[in-house]
């Protein structure tokens, strides 16, 4: 209808479904003759600097990815669209029961497992936390990182499994990870709360977003948007879909969807990321 | 959060269960049976599940509302914010038939009883009466509507069959055989030998469509599997009465195998049944009267009525099945003359011959030996038969809905195989 240019996406590819994700939301729009078309990257700095550049026109973006274009950008950047999970994300800090860990207090003298440094989730914004809650994570924590991935924000997931891990054998006696990872891990029965418990939950914060430029045009930024958000979840390719994204709707990126993110500005400015 | 106003419309006690695989099983089927923005309340001992609970419920899309200390135990609400799964049926109780019988004509109550024209194909194998959850795979079934397999007798037939099961091995009074004149046990021999090559086609046929029939028509595929445990049991017998006696299996015909394969390849399950249960085993009923007319021993007259009572449900099926469409979709007897001229175009290609053997021995059984006296005379008779499988096939034709002309027309071209 009108539209002379493909629209443009791009995603980081950290697992093999992030292929048929994308299949499935490029049909989805063609279906609706809207023409949109992806392009997958290794890493999210790769993607950042399509973004600016203007190779691409809309991010797939973690929160990091995201707060590194507003910078780049003084915060002109748009924040089209997210998934209802990616507000109110939370991490935990989670510790042995052996460890006598109650509250974030108790963390001062203990070995603190942290995930890849550029997720927000199991390392940034953790850290962020606990140093503001009056604990000097480079003095009074023992910190042991697990950089795995570096280069997907945390998005494999796999640096949290290290974390886990590592409280498992006792090499740390408290780590950090996302929620969703916490209690996937809950739910599978892969973490025993009379080993391992969660000890402190952190304020609300909002994670992945689609991000374009202040240029990209206004008609079709809304009607991208549009057919977003009339994604019916009732048929099969789309439910399969928002199964494998972690989503039950896509929603509007505004309100405490935005303030989300301010966290994770400072918290990245402090640490100099 | 204020607490007054917020009643709970469901409750459940977790006691000490910890947060953990069970515990989440339990908050899900709860909140699954909670209508949208209806609260359930948990009440747990543990309080270390707060923070859990609520992480759980904003990746489920589920909303914590609140906490409350009960002192020695904690009450946690969370207002469900998915749609709940319909309800399914509670405190149906069939009725009981004279004797405590349990009929399967009465259990179409409730759920269960919403039998549909047309059945989704995202059914999976989910009994028809139960909830499903939403995202069942397709399971690729083609057979998806009422039409396509349903019959107004079905239900009868299928408690009738489960009634007249018997049993090959103690049921025929093997016993009583005698010894027969070598003659005489050749043609029993052969034209059993012809009667489980038959039964072969009948057990393949149905069973390759069973896969294919939506399970929201069970009672179909209940049938439909008597029927294949009928064939696998004339099978047996028709096998076991052929080495019985000292004989053995005799010959195949290529003509037999050419006509059993023509029906084995209608990919359409109305011209199959049509072909199968109406045509083919219709007139194999006229077989099996004869056979039994002119049994030379209470064996082989045992099995061939046994046998013969099956397949007349069988044929009652196809019967009831055909026209029931037919009744639907009179249009469809296009379809019919179409499969009988498929057929008869696959078995003309080639110079197949005839059923020499089995002819043969249908005289001599007919005829009582043979000497040529006695053959010329059972030659008549199954001239006779085969005038009397015309007649009783154009009547089973009219009994299906076709005008007489048509019949005529789909009879006088059946295949010499009689199948």
């Amino acid at each position: 209808m009108g539209q002379n240019h493909t629209l443009l996406i791009g995603a980081v590819a950290y697992d093999p479904k992030v292929i048929p994700i994308w299949d499935i939301i490029r049909e989805y729009y063609r279906k609706h003759d809207f023409a949109l078309d992806y392009v997958l990257f290794s890493n999210y700095e790769a993607q950042v600097d399509a973004l600016l550049e203007g190779f691409i026109d809309i991010a797939w973006n973690t929160n990091v990815a995201y707060v590194r274009i507003q910078r780049r950008l003084e915060g002109k950047a748009k924040a089209l669209a997210m998934r209802d999970t990616d507000i109110g994300f939370t991490s935990k800090i989670i510790a042995r029961t052996d460890s006598g860990i109650e509250s974030l207090a108790d963390l001062k003298g203990k070995r603190l497992a942290l995930g890849s440094a550029d997720s927000g989730q199991a390392a940034i914004l953790p850290y962020h936390y606990v140093k503001t809650s009056g604990i000097d994570p480079e003095k009074d924590l023992t910190l042991l990182r697990f950089d795995l991935d570096v280069g997907k924000h945390g998005d494999t997931g796999t640096s949290e499994l290290e974390v886990v891990r590592a409280l498992r054998e006792g090499e740390a006696d408290a780590g950090a990870v996302g929620d969703s990872t916490w209690i996937r891990l809950l739910e599978q029965g892969q973490v025993d709360t009379r080993e391992i418990r969660a000890v402190w939950t952190s304020p609300d914060y909002s994670h992945c977003n689609f991000t374009a430029l202040p240029s990209l045009d206004d008609a079709l930024a809304e009607r991208f948007r549009e057919l977003l958000f009339a994604m019916d979840p009732a048929d099969p390719d789309i439910r399969n879909m928002m199964e494998m994204e972690g989503l039950n709707e896509w929603v509007k990126a505004e309100g405490a969807g935005l303030d989300g993110y301010r966290v994770l500005f400072d918290a990245m400015a402090d640490q100099g990321l | 959060m204020d607490v007054h106003g917020l009643t709970p419309d469901r409750q459940l006690d977790l006691g000490d269960i910890p947060a953990g695989p069970d515990l989440f099983l339990l908050v899900r089927n709860a909140l699954q049976r909670t209508e949208q923005g209806q609260i359930l309340e948990l009440i747990s001992t543990v309080p270390q599940i707060k923070n859990d609970l609520q992480s759980w419920c904003r990746l489920h899309r589920h909303r914590f509302l609140m906490a409350l200390d009960g002192g020695d135990h904690y009450r946690f609400l969370i207002r469900s914010g998915t749609a709940a799964l319909d309800k399914p049926d509670w405190g149906i109780r069939l009725p009981l038939r004279k004797g405590g019988k349990l009929d399967i004509r009465d259990w179409f109550e409730g759920r269960v009883g919403e039998l549909r024209e047309h059945a989704s194909s995202y059914v999976g194998f989910v009994p028809r009466g139960a909830v499903a959850e939403p995202g069942i795979p397709d399971f690729g079934f083609t057979l998806n509507r009422k039409d396509d397999v349903w019959s107004d007798n079905l239900l009868d037939l299928y408690e009738q069959a489960k009634a007249g099961q018997w049993n090959a091995t103690e049921d025929i009074d093997w016993e009583a055989l005698p010894q027969l004149p070598e003659d005489l046990e050749w043609a029993v021999c052969q034209i059993m030998t012809f009667l489980a090559e038959n039964e072969y086609s009948a057990l393949y046929i149905p069973a390759k469509f069973m896969a294919r029939i939506n399970p929201h028509y069970i009672e179909a595929l209940m049938y439909l599997s008597t029927l294949i445990q009928d064939e696998s049991r004339h099978i047996e017998a028709f096998t076991k009465r052929a080495l019985a006696g000292g004989g053995g299996l005799q010959y195949s015909s290529t003509l037999t195998e050419r006509s059993l394969h023509s029906l084995f390849i209608q990919e359409d399950y109305f011209k199959s049944s049509f072909l199968l249960h109406v045509l083919g085993e219709g007139t194999f009923l006229d077989l099996l009267t004869f056979i039994e007319q002119h049994s030379p021993d209470p064996v082989t007259r045992q099995v061939v009525t046994l046998a013969k009572i099956d397949e007349g449900r069988h044929v009652a099926y196809g019967i009831g099945h055909v026209r029931h469409i037919l009744q639907q979709h009179p249009g469809m007897a296009k379809a019919l003359v179409e499969a009988a001229d498929e057929r008869n175009e696959y078995l003309n290609g080639a110079d197949a011959g005839d059923n020499s053997h089995v002819m043969e021995a249908l005289a001599i059984l007919a005829g009582g030996g043979r000497d040529p006296g006695r053959l010329k005379a059972g030659f008549i008779q199954v001239g006779k038969l085969k005038t009397v499988m015309y007649e009783h096939r154009v009547q089973r034709l009219l009994q299906i809905g076709l005008d007489r002309e048509t019949a005529e027309a789909i009879s006088k071209s059946h295949t010499p195989n009689f199948m």
